[in-house]
């Protein structure tokens, strides 16, 4: 059996996620009262009240706009949480400046480099709660590691929406991170979602038609069997017949290995 | 000596506050307007790197309630003389390059001349001399945004907005106002750091094409 108690004091974050457009605040009580509660929330700038109105999804959350820009007096918002058996409240201050935190960046996509052992290509997109990034333009902060280390590698972007990792581990799967603020004020983003990626390795894992026969007709035990998957002989990674005499070469390599085996 | 310095600082200060227009560079120096806005540009951000030390110290030294970080007092009516950044989104982003420009040129103009009497009033060596070194850098902002207009062939206005204020005059008439004027002083300069970032981010995508189109228009195309 629960006790109906009075609200503790409630948590309240207010954040501007679409600068300049306005912020948004949002809270939620620590603790809860068992009975039905109602908020009241107001927006005090200067000798200004101003309103904040109430999100229908998610509940416990409002926004206002902006109506002026960079303004020097702060914004006072105050929450008040009651029920029945009695009321609480908390107050934030702040400047327009210190609340700036966009959303992290969107589709962030690794690549390996045709080719390249060290390198891996990332891109992603301004997050798209972002609403001028022409005119409020974001950098950005890279990080990633092999999964097999916990030291991350970080890389911070003035400019632009992708990077190339240029130092990786080759052969060994990276586990990669971007996160956005606007390019002077506020902080940083959350991280992103992460995404895994392996650099290009050279050596086939797929055999060729000529290799294959060969195995087959050598008796060693071949250390060339192959793992499952290729980054080279793939039909659906590999375009243009440049990369059709790699995987022909590769695969007259692992033949004349595998004769000298016999 | 440093009392040397200070007459020459506060000479300057009167030159700038009325400064005439310079006379407007030829079509050659546009090439550089891409470059030079990028110069001002990194000149606010060191600005407001400056700026950040520099009134951490000031507002120690004006003691509470004003070092205090959640200090939020309303807004006087004589605090009015200090240019305000705050403006109207929709008004901000329809402003002309030239207005752009010369708004913040106005401001900065301004404030580097109440700051300077803040510097000849002040106790402590350490902050004449932060004080000092940072109207230096301001100094260089005007300087510097002065010629990017000149190179874009916009002529520098004539003066800070409105009658120029005699230094110290109407003086605050007891300690703890002018400990406030003080305070929004520091304030409105930061604001106006902020805004000049996005100002000069506004200006750094716009000016390239209307040089191109300058330059062929004098060649009489």
């Amino acid at each position: 059996l629960s006790l109906a108690a009075p609200p503790k004091e409630p948590v309240l974050m207010c954040r501007s996620n679409n600068y300049p457009k306005g912020f948004y605040c949002s809270w939620h009580l620590p603790t809860p009262t068992y009975i039905p509660n109602s908020f009241n929330i107001s927006v005090i700038h200067g000798t200004k009240d101003m309103v904040c109105e109430k999100d229908a999804v998610p509940k416990n959350r409002c926004h206002i706009r902006y109506l002026q820009l960079f303004s020097t007096v702060k914004y006072k918002v105050t929450l008040t949480v009651t029920n029945a058996l009695g009321k609480n409240f908390t107050t934030l201050t702040f400047d327009e400046f210190a609340i700036v935190k966009p959303d992290p960046p969107e589709s962030v996509v690794a690549k390996p480099v045709p080719n390249n052992p060290r390198r891996l290509e990332v891109s992603w997109q301004n997050p798209s709660s972002w609403p001028d990034p022409e005119s409020f333009p974001l950098k950005f902060f890279l990080r990633y590691r092999p999964l097999i280390l916990d030291q991350w590698q970080h890389v911070e972007l003035s400019d632009g929406t992708s990077h190339t990792i240029t130092d990786a581990y080759a052969g060994k799967e990276y586990i990669i991170q971007v996160a956005a603020k606007d390019n002077d004020i506020g902080t940083w983003s959350d991280w992103s979602v992460a995404v895994h990626a392996t650099p290009w390795t050279e050596e086939p894992k797929h055999l060729t038609t000529e290799a294959q026969i060969t195995e087959t007709t050598s008796a060693s035990t071949s250390s060339f069997m192959a793992p499952p998957t290729t980054k080279i002989c793939d039909k659906g990674a590999v375009v243009g017949s440049g990369a059709m005499a790699v995987c022909w070469t590769a695969g007259l390599v692992v033949a004349a290995y595998s004769v000298l085996f016999i | 000596s440093t009392g040397d310095s200070w007459g020459i600082f506060t000479f300057l200060c009167a030159a700038l506050c009325n400064l005439p227009a310079l006379p407007a560079l030829n079509c050659s120096e546009e090439l550089g307007a891409g470059q030079s806005i990028q110069q001002t540009y990194d000149l606010t951000r060191y600005l407001e790197h400056q700026l950040r030390t520099l009134a951490g110290t000031y507002l120690n030294y004006l003691g509470p309630p004003f070092n205090e970080p959640d200090f939020n007092p309303p807004r006087l009516a004589r605090a009015e003389r200090v240019p305000s950044a705050t403006v109207d989104l929709d008004l901000w982003r329809g402003l002309t390059d030239n207005a752009r420009l010369a708004a913040n040129y106005r401001a900065y103009s301004r404030l580097l001349c109440y700051l300077r009497v803040l510097d000849g009033q002040v106790g402590t060596a350490e902050l004449r001399h932060r004080l000092a070194h940072f109207c230096a850098s301001l100094q260089g902002l005007v300087l510097s945004i002065g010629g990017v207009m000149s190179s874009l062939g916009y002529p520098l206005p004539a003066g800070p907005a409105g009658p120029p204020a005699p230094p110290g005059a109407p003086a605050a008439p007891n300690d703890f106002l002018k400990k406030m004027d003080d305070f929004w002083l520091l304030k409105e300069l930061q604001t106006w750091l902020w805004r000049s970032a996005k100002d000069f981010n506004r200006l750094k995508k716009k000016v390239p094409p209307a040089v191109v189109t300058l330059r062929l228009e004098a060649r009489g195309f």
